[in-house]
């Protein structure tokens, strides 16, 4: 548990006191979780872009409400509250989808630099 | 988080979960609370496992899922196999709307994602009492 003292969290679009209390603070757990947040962020978004594409609002539906249940995890607030948007405007087809996809496309972005920070911190 | 947090003996708890992260979190908080998790992917994959392995004592099972529900799994373990096993429903909303429907389709509790250790253990040892 050594390593526990160079864990700290970060500030900005993502909080990651979660992963680091439930990981008791061991370094490879917190990186094994932030890795697997990262990857399931490209993943989701990278279908959720198809949805959109193909105007198949059942599947983004389907699609944003699983990214939006794991987001909280690492503290997405912002990115979990547009997620619930988009979830909603697909699941009433909503004119505003592709405004709110690509909101959520640039927090995600976002997300992911702020991720790859918190690896190499972890490195 | 002390020790008081753990079960004495093993529980053994079906997670039915696809989302890859969420998995890892129920494997990281169940096993410091003392429990050992077994996995399915989705609704029918749990309805066949509590079907075969006894030795289940809590089923903690996400609503939305490919192939089947969280609530059609659960009505189907509930009407078909009649069994009373603890089924906690586990989902991204805690919404009045979500908890009714839950227990609606016989599930015993409901929670929200991403849960604590102290909120888990809790809620297993709550439902774990009542079967006794």
């Amino acid at each position: 548990m050594a390593e526990k003292e160079n864990v700290v969290p970060s500030s900005g679009l993502i909080n990651m006191e979660y992963i680091i209390d439930i990981s008791r603070g061991e370094v490879a757990t917190i990186r094994d979780m932030t890795n697997t947040a990262l990857n399931q962020l490209i993943d989701y978004m990278q279908r959720m872009k198809g949805d959109v594409k193909e105007g198949n609002w059942e599947d983004l539906s389907f699609n944003t409400h699983k990214l939006r249940s794991s987001v909280r995890i690492i503290g997405a607030v912002t990115l979990q509250h547009k997620l619930m948007e988009l979830e909603k405007a697909a699941n009433t087809n909503g004119a505003d989808i592709p405004e709110l996809f690509e909101a959520s496309q640039k927090i995600t972005s976002e997300i992911i630099k702020e991720l790859k920070q918190e690896l190499d911190k972890l490195a | 988080m002390g020790d008081s947090l753990r079960f004495d003996e093993e529980i053994t708890i079906l997670v039915v979960e696809d989302n890859p992260l969420n998995q890892k979190l129920a494997d990281i908080v169940l096993k410091n609370i003392g429990c050992k998790p077994i996995y399915a992917e989705n609704g029918e994959e749990a309805v066949q496992l509590v079907r075969q392995n006894s030795r289940i004592d809590v089923v903690l099972m996400d609503i939305r899922m490919p192939v089947m529900d969280g609530y059609e799994a659960t009505r189907i373990i509930r009407k078909i196999y009649k069994s009373d096993i603890p089924i906690i429903g586990l989902s991204a909303n805690a919404f009045e709307e979500d908890v009714e429907k839950a227990l609606e389709a016989g599930m015993n509790s409901h929670i929200a994602k991403p849960y604590s250790e102290e909120e888990i253990f809790n809620v297993i040892k709550q439902w774990l009492r009542k079967r006794m």
